[in-house]
């Protein structure tokens, strides 16, 4: 992220810089000067720019000095190699400095952190994007290597920088738990905009609580006429396989509104043996005779009187089960 | 009154895991209905009564939610929070990042609705108002049932 910042300064200024001196000095270099500008970005980014205003030459002196020995090249040291070199020598050495340099863009990113560690940071924001475009060309390395959490890799055309990364990966978070929502929702499947979603969404909810508030209105008013009592559920759930079938058969057209084959099921699953103690393993088996039970409670009451008076010993045994396991849940 | 049946909703059946399960909601708020009509005997009026079955329907949902959701542990404590406390006691809660998201009003909207919602990032937010969208859900279709039910007969 550093070397990446520094990098985008670098270009920024020097690019500029580039621009200009070369429109200064166009007759000299014409022959050169589409590939010069091309150069110029990684002559730059090779160099360490400390001085805005380098001239032409220095800069291409510096191309040179840097893909020999890729180290920051000074004022000083680029005079030296401009008095080393006679100009038509330049020209032609340039050429072909320029094609291996072309070829040598990854060796190049890769003394990026070496090099730039001493240029100041001069972020400029309208090469951004010049340098993003050449990163991401050349690797997508310098990305994966950053000390992150999330390994992110940037795709090609997008924007490198660590702040965009982040925030990319917020979007895609969001997206995600947007998906989820959908899900859940009934009937957003067409509906494409987050906006809208969250509009969904927030009509579901509030929907649901109003639901809430009439349906425990609704049991309000319902409820005292409701005795059941769970103390005395559960055992009988139990202590329904002593009997049987026998006393639920005859009971059965008592309780004619139920549709009888839900009855039978929920007491076929009730009587199955080896379950001494509901235990909250038969979590089906509970819900469907609780909620069973419940409507079934007015008439157990002249029910349980039978079962008293026939078997009060496995009563016992089965109250101390369902006691101990309702003495575990209550505090 | 109240305090009593949202203690024993609080007696969670040690299910350590996130994911509530419709048999013991259902076990816990049909226990929490009959303690709200065993105290007072239904009380005064069907809508004083209504009032108590609604919050008895947000703890068991809160409470068989489990601890780990934000959502059911601010529901919890608005719940259990008696009216007229929360003003006189100096606030002991710490607000952790209030994000200030203010422009976007379906955001605010949202963070109205789901309790615990004032101070969560955005992402946080979807999450726990997908899970309480869940919740909701069952714990409406369970009083749904039990009210079906006990009409049919």
């Amino acid at each position: 992220m550093y070397s990446t910042q520094q990098s985008e300064g670098g270009v920024g200024t020097s690019a500029s810089a580039g621009i200009v001196s070369d429109e200064c000095l166009g007759n000299t270099w014409d022959s050169l000067s589409v590939v010069q500008s091309m150069n110029f970005t990684e002559a730059n980014r090779i160099t360490s720019h400390r001085d805005i205003r380098l001239p032409l030459d220095h800069q291409l002196s510096g191309l040179v000095a840097g893909t020999a020995t890729l180290s920051p090249s000074d004022k000083g040291r680029s005079h030296e190699d401009m008095d080393s070199f006679p100009s038509s020598q330049r020209h032609r050495h340039n050429k072909r400095k320029i094609d291996s340099v072309q070829n040598q863009n990854v060796k190049v990113e890769e003394q990026h952190d070496v090099l730039l560690e001493s240029v100041k940071d001069q972020s400029g924001k309208d090469e951004k994007k010049q340098n993003n475009e050449i990163s991401n060309k050349n690797s997508k390395g310098p990305d994966a290597s950053k000390d992150d959490y999330i390994h992110v890799r940037a795709k090609r055309g997008q924007a490198t920088n660590s702040h965009s990364l982040a925030e990319r990966v917020r979007r895609e978070k969001i997206s995600e738990r947007m998906r989820l929502l959908q899900d859940l929702v009934p009937g957003c499947n067409k509906i494409n905009g987050k906006a809208m979603m969250l509009d969904e969404i927030i009509n579901y909810v509030q929907s649901l609580q109003c639901q809430v508030e009439f349906l425990s209105m609704k049991l309000a008013a319902v409820h005292p006429e409701m005795t059941f009592d769970l103390e005395r559920i559960v055992p009988k759930d139990v202590l329904q396989p002593c009997y049987g079938g026998s006393a639920v058969l005859g009971f059965s057209p008592g309780m004619s509104s139920f549709p009888p084959h839900l009855y039978a099921s929920a007491f076929q699953r009730i009587t199955q043996p080896g379950t001494p103690c509901v235990a909250p393993t038969s979590r089906d088996l509970q819900q469907d005779s609780l909620l069973q039970v419940s409507h079934l409670d007015q008439h157990l009451s002249p029910w349980q009187n039978e079962l008293h008076i026939m078997n009060p010993a496995p009563c016992e045994v089965a109250t101390d089960h369902i006691g101990s396991f309702l003495m575990a849940q209550t505090p | 009154m109240y305090r009593r049946s949202f203690k024993d909703t609080r007696s969670s059946l040690g299910s350590p895991n996130p994911n509530f399960s419709k048999p013991m909601v259902a076990l816990r708020f049909l226990r929490a209905l009959s303690l709200v009509r065993r105290s007072g005997l239904g009380a005064c009026s069907p809508s004083y009564r209504a009032r108590g079955i609604r919050r008895a329907a947000y703890a068991c949902m809160a409470a068989s939610a489990g601890p780990r959701r934000a959502w059911s542990r601010a529901l919890l404590r608005k719940i259990r929070r008696r009216p007229g406390r929360g003003l006189r006691r100096p606030r002991a809660v710490i607000w952790r990042h209030r994000p200030v998201g203010g422009g976007d009003r379906l955001e605010v909207a949202l963070r109205r609705l789901v309790p615990g919602g004032g101070c969560m990032e955005y992402c946080r937010l979807l999450e726990e108002a997908a899970d309480y969208v869940k919740c909701l859900a069952m714990q409406v279709r369970l009083m749904q049932t039990i009210v079906d039910s006990a009409s049919h007969v």
